[in-house]
This record gives C-alpha cells, structure tokens and sequence, in this order.
C-alpha cells in the first residue's frame, strides 16, 4: 500500500466507531464546534490516510461550501456540518497493522483517488480533540537537499537588499540629504572539491547609494582557496575573520578593515588579503597570519551622514611606512576553552585598521579631513565565562606606536538571559557592557560610557528578534545613544529589518557631537538565495 | 456489613503502605534496568551523518519547513558531540550549531553565525527552549545519558500491537523543562516507541512518537520519522530523517570552532 497511517490512530478509530452518536445533525459529518478549525479537522481525521493535511483540507473545504462563510479556509462557520469526504484509505485500515515495523515501502503509483462527490461514508469523529499520534504524512520524499544537489559542483547563494533611511533633524552640515535609498547584492559561490577538505570561495559584493557616492561601492568579501589537513588548515586569498567575545565594541578584532559606510556599529568588514594558517593542539588552537596588503576604511562622502565636519578624502592617504598599502602586516592569536571558560591572547604588528584624522586644505583651499595610518602594535585579550543564564564577558587591548599615544581600552560585561519568560518560548536577555578608553572623550566615543541592552528572541517560525539599548556617557552626562534593531522573516526567501539610531550629543569637546543630528531610522527588506 | 468493608479497607491500606516501598524501590530498579538495557543496545554506533528535514506546523496548519545536516560523534564516558547545519530558511543557511553533550557538567554549546564569521558561545541553559522554533526542545535533541534522569518502571502496556514496557523518566536537571517523561519502550528491541512530556506544572506537554525505524549496522534501531504534538498550543512538528549513514569517517577533529566555521 501506497500509504502509512500510525497504528495509533487506528486503535482511534477503533473508538470513535465503537462510541455511540453524539448529538449531530448528520451522522456521517462533523460538527464545528466552536473554537475548531478547518487544519484541525483535517490533522485529525483519521481516514486521512497518506493525504498531506493540506489536501485534506482543500477536499473538506470544496465540499462543503457552505460551511464557509468567504472563499477562505479560515472563515469556517462554527455550528455547520461537515461533509467529511471519502478517501480510499478507509477501506485499507485493517492492512496497516504494524505499519511502524516494516520498512519503508515503496510508493505506490496507484496512489489512492479521492472522490470528492461519491456519497460520504466516512467514520465520523467524535469530537476532534487534538490527537497526539496522527502523523501527517505529507510526503517529503522529493525534497532534495542543498547537500544532495551540489555533490562537489558549485554552490551558488546570495543576498539582495533594499534599504531606506530617513534622518528626521536638520543636517548639521550642508551637503547632506535626509532621506537616502540603497540597494546591494552579495553573491557567495562555493566550490569544494576532495570531500570539502579542499575548495574555492568567492563573495562579491555592491552597493548602490542614492546621496553618497562614497557609500556606493564594491568589495570582495572572500576570494580564497582553503585547504583541510589533520589537525590543521590554511587559507589563501581573501577572507574574513572574526575575534572577539563582546557584543557593543568589537576591540580585538583587528585583521579586517571596517567598512565603515555600512553601518554606524562597525560590523560590517572589507576583504581582507591573507595567508591564515590555523593548527589544533590539545592546549589550544593557534592561528597565523600574514597580511600582504593594506585596505583602507570606508567613510561617508559629503553628501553622507553620520560623519565629522570634514568628509574624509578618500584619494589622499597617508601613511607612516613607505611601503603605504603594500606593508605586511602580521598577527596571531591563540584561544582555548575549558568546559565554562574561554580565552584568546593575540598580537598584530602592521598598519593600524583604525586611522587618525587630520585637518587639512585641498589645492582649491577647502578643508578636508585626510586619514594617516600609524604602524602599531597591539596586544588582546579575550574572555569569556559560562555559568548558568550568565555569560560574563571580557575584551581588553594595548595599543603601542611611535607616533601615536599609547593606549589601553577595554570592554567589560555580561549577558543573562531569562529562558522562557512567563512559560512562552520568548527569551529575553539583558546585557550591559562598561567601555573604556584611556586616550579621552576627543578620540574615542567610548572611554567611559556604560550600555545597557535588552535582546528578545520570540523563537517563533519567523525568527523574530529584537536588540534595544542605549549607551550613556559616563563623564558626559548629556551624550548617549540608543539604537533599536529588530528583525523578522517575511517569507521562507524574505526578510525584513528595522534599524532605528538616536545620538545625543550636546558637548562639542566629544565626539558624538560630530553626530548628534544623524538621528535615523533604516527599513530594509533581504532577498535570500 | 458495613463495619466489615471498613476493617478490610483499612487492613489493605495498612497493607499497602508496608508493601508500597518495597515495590516502589523495585520499580525504580526495574525502570533503571530498562534505561540501562536501553542505553547498552545504542552503545558503539560510533559515527554517523543525516541529512533531516524539519516539518513545523502552528495551530492552523500552516507548514514551515527547515533543512539541517548534522554529524554526530559518540564519545565513551560522555555525552555526544554534534554539528548540525542549517539550509533552509534561505537566511540562516550555513548558521551552525556545536554541541558537546555531558553526563554531569552543563552542555558547551556554540553557534557560528556566517554573515559576521562569529562562533559565538551560548549558554547550554535553554534546555527547554524551543530548538529552530519547533516544537522540539533543546534537551530533546541531546543524547540519552542515564545520570540525567531518575528511572521508574509503571507498567507492560501493548503500544501498536508492540509489547512495550512504559517507564516513567524523572529529570534531574533542575533546568529541564519537564517534570516527567513517560516513554513506551518496546520490550523485544528497547526501542522507544512514544513519549510523554509533562511541563513543569506537571501537566501534559506534548507527546513525540517515533515510527518507520530502520535497523542500521544490524543492531542500531533508528526512527525516520519523529512527530510532536504540543497539546498545550495546537503546533506540532515532523522531523523526518531523509538519510542517515553510520560508520563515517569523523573524529574529534571535525568538532571545534573551526571545523563550525568551515561548514556549509
């Protein structure tokens, strides 16, 4: 037989025919009792046989018209009574015993017919409460797995955005617009070969700025073979890494240059040139790396928001090695964890991701900011503790060069998370992180400021999730920002995010004054492939 | 009559609590028995990989399907180490989940997250939490270990024409979701058959039944089909197993950060 019905449901069936008749009209339909809905009636009827509860449905419902009150499964009318359509599988029941023993069968190519119009036989069920071991028995047989079909050829992903923002303040800097669209695309193509112990990666990516030319631009992401060895791995070409344990500052993470015309947060990274080579050993998993050329920060052009006075020239670099983008820069980390703890150190020696801003005038007498890129040294450490909901985490960095001013920063905080709140499935965490920069308000926008966040995760089937909070200034009682960004899946290909980003900065001498009317809220919708 | 129904009333309740304890402690052997028996005929399966397809259906009927592979590594002394891959939803494709099972410490658990290239660690806490917002709790999806549970056997019960013994699982874990886990296990293979889940108010959950298990290696019973109803809510979810394969070449090496980061 071409159809499985558990053998649990039989012995349901068993019962519902041995029952006596309950007060319905017709003995041969359901009556909609209040509450009830059409899947239900279909998930639980137990002729259903190997029918996918939406056909079920689909028969139930041309069937009785009237039992509906508009062309809409969810407009069944409580009080009607349900024709229950025939379905061939009644009269095969008593061949299903044991059903779960048996292997698999083959499906039949008579698969049953149903006939909507013959007279209805059907058993009807008593009262259609929900029945625990009625499998749907949808069949899933020619759902072909994104593993099957790519078999070592290549795989092909990607992502295209749309996205909106709006800045409800005056600009503080003429040139600048309050509404700006954009669009961009990330293509991921993969191609493993050798059992994926060896494969090429390449990720293109663009974006389109309606008002900053600047923040249209393109980017290789990742352009890299890697190759898969016992207990180790390298990776040629270009990549992205990330360390860091953190959630509001990411200060560690220094092998990829930030591309800063994303996103205010930082997240967003350029590709990054490298020779990784990374080894596993029972006291850690050491990483190298050797970084062959320079990427410099993206910033935002006149027209842009979210910027200083000056736009930074994106032409006219300055460097403090001759040998300008073409250093090489070298790092390595180690990182380690125990059963509740995590740790990493790690080194760079090279050019400093992070330049300083300089003043300048342009041959045409305007002024402009121009970006110098110190050589550095910086040493990091990482950590993390688990303990029950808390997670406790750490980042700290030490920063050396000849011509910048030593420095330390640092990032503290934890994240607890209530599980289930209220017995729902909603987790809702709470996080708060203490920033700290020793060099002062005038460079850094975090060297005394204190977050505090909320992350709601609803777990529902469209992944919905929100991250809030807001950042207040320690010594600047009048300088915070707050962000919102919330998330949720439209579709199985589509989703939606809202950003929302409010700066408060009311004292010159620190830097969020430079931002304090770039206050903006970010729509965006993502097409997944 | 009357007075005679009384002394007999009484004579067997004084009966029962002299008997009681002494059965109640030979249920509790005889459940763990069953466990231990249940454990000891999944021993030594080593390796293996899936390619699963999760069916996750909210009270209406409306389905949402989601695509993982996961490997799995059984470890001697411990729990298991897994990694499961998400392909579908198209916007979590190739987010991955580390996990390492205990017997006595709390679970380590990892997500990497591909767009920022982050392994991040997360707290293994959320046992009753909701695994890719199905019906599936996390503790449902980590391996069976004896210390997690205390045992009691309740009775033979016919399930599906199976002889099954019904054994009554408490958890110890004071983050589990459950207060009791009744399983209907079948007596000729240890195999469960069905499971009841009783929510921390004690009452019915959801119940999980396991159908069109497959005998691999000529001694691993595994299911190809799972289904979960959660009475309290009307969702339910199919996992339904497309392939599986033991005896693969994994060991530790394939389950660490890096090993997360390189999945796709």
């Amino acid at each position: 037989m071409g159809f499985k019905l558990s053998a649990l449901s039989l012995a349901l069936v068993g019962c519902l025919t041995a029952q006596p008749a309950q007060a319905q009209t017709n003995s041969t339909g359901i009556k909609v009792e209040p509450g009830l809905t059409l899947w239900r009636i279909a998930y639980t009827y137990p002729q259903r046989g190997n029918l996918s509860v939406d056909k079920m449905m689909e028969l139930i419902f041309f069937a009785n018209p009237q039992a509906f009150s508009s062309d809409d499964y969810t407009s069944l009318r409580a009080g009607s009574v349900l024709v229950m359509p025939q379905t061939e599988s009644q009269q095969s029941v008593a061949s299903t015993q044991n059903k779960v023993l048996e292997p698999e069968q083959e499906q039949n190519p008579e698969t049953p017919q149903t006939s909507v119009t013959a007279a209805p036989k059907a058993q009807p069920p008593k009262n259609v409460t929900p029945v625990s071991s009625v499998s749907d028995t949808t069949d899933y047989s020619n759902y072909v797995f994104p593993e099957e079909s790519k078999q070592s050829a290549l795989q092909t992903d990607g992502k295209l955005a749309l996205e909106t923002r709006y800045f409800p303040q005056d600009a503080a800097y003429t040139g600048q617009s309050q509404t700006q669209f954009s669009g961009s695309a990330l293509l991921e193509f993969y191609l493993p070969w050798n059992d994926e112990y060896d494969g090429i990666s390449f990720s293109p990516y663009y974006r389109y700025d309606s008002e900053d030319e600047e923040r249209t631009h393109a980017d290789i992401r990742e352009l890299k073979y890697f190759h898969v060895g016992d207990s180790w791995e390298v990776h040629v070409g270009i990549d992205k890494v990330f360390w860091g344990v953190t959630e509001t500052l990411h200060l560690v993470d220094i092998v990829n240059q930030t591309d800063f015309v994303e996103a205010p947060d930082g997240e967003d990274k350029l590709g990054q040139p490298m020779v990784h080579l990374s080894t596993l050993h029972d006291w850690g998993t050491l990483d190298f790396f050797v970084l062959p050329y320079f990427r410099e920060r993206t910033y935002p052009g006149w027209e842009g928001r979210l910027r200083g006075p000056l736009a930074v020239d994106p032409d006219k670099v300055i460097y403090e090695s001759a040998q300008e983008q073409k250093h090489v820069d070298y790092a390595m980390r180690w990182s380690h964890s125990w059963n509740n703890w995590e740790t990493a150190l790690s080194a760079f020696k090279g050019t400093s991701r992070e330049p300083q801003l300089i003043n300048s005038q342009n041959a045409d007498g305007q002024l402009q900011a121009l970006a110098f890129y110190p050589q550095i040294t910086q040493v990091g450490i990482e950590s993390l503790y688990i303990v029950n909901s808390w997670i406790w985490k750490l980042e700290a960095i030490r920063r050396q060069g000849n011509l910048i001013e030593d420095y330390t920063a640092s990032d503290i905080g934890f994240e607890y998370t209530f599980y289930g709140v209220n017995d729902s499935v909603i987790d809702v965490g709470l996080l708060m992180e203490h920033q700290y920069d020793s060099r002062g308000a005038g460079i850094s926008m975090s060297q005394n400021d204190l977050f505090i966040g909320t992350r709601i995760a609803f777990n529902d089937v469209d992944g919905s999730e929100i991250l809030a909070g807001f950042a207040q200034d320690l010594d600047y009682s009048d300088s915070r920002s707050m962000l919102l960004e919330a998330k949720t899946r439209l579709s199985p290909a589509w989703t939606a995010n809202l950003d929302i980003w409010l700066f408060d900065g009311k004292s010159p001498e620190e830097m969020s004054y430079w931002i304090r009317q770039d206050d903006f809220v970010q729509l965006s919708v993502e097409y997944h492939f | 009559m009357l007075n005679l129904k009384r002394i007999t009333a009484s004579l067997l309740l004084v009966a029962a609590l002299v008997i009681s304890p002494l059965s109640l402690a030979d249920d509790a052997a005889k459940g763990l028995e069953i466990a231990k028996e249940r454990k000891a005929r999944d021993a030594g399966w080593g390796s293996s990989e899936s390619d699963t397809l999760m069916v996750l259906r909210d009270a209406q009927g409306n389905e949402s399907v989601r695509a993982i592979r996961a490997k799995a590594l059984e470890v001697k002394g411990d729990g298991d180490k897994s990694l499961t891959v998400f392909d579908q939803p198209a916007d979590v494709k190739g987010t991955a989940f580390l996990s390492f099972s205990h017997i006595e410490d709390a679970d380590e658990q990892w997500l990497y997250l591909p767009a920022i290239k982050r392994v991040k660690r997360i707290s293994s806490n959320n046992k009753s939490g909701p695994f890719m917002s199905s019906e599936f709790a996390y503790e449902d999806m980590s391996s069976f270990e004896l210390a997690k549970y205390k045992f009691n056997y309740l009775r033979d019960e016919k399930l599906n024409g199976l002889d099954c013994f019904v054994v009554e699982a408490t958890p110890t874990d004071r983050f589990s979701g459950y207060t009791k886990i009744i399983s209907w296990i079948d007596k000729q293979h240890y195999r469960v058959m069905k499971n009841e889940f009783y929510d921390r108010k004690k009452a019915l959950l959801k119940t999980m039944t396991m159908s069109d298990y497959q005998l691999y290696l000529d001694k691993y019973w595994r299911p190809k089909r799972l289904d979960v109803i959660n009475h309290q809510t009307g969702k339910s979810t199919s996992l339904i197993v497309k392939q599986i394969n033991f005896n693969v070449d994994l060991d530790d090496n394939d389950f660490n950060k890096n090993s997360l980061k390189r999945v796709r």
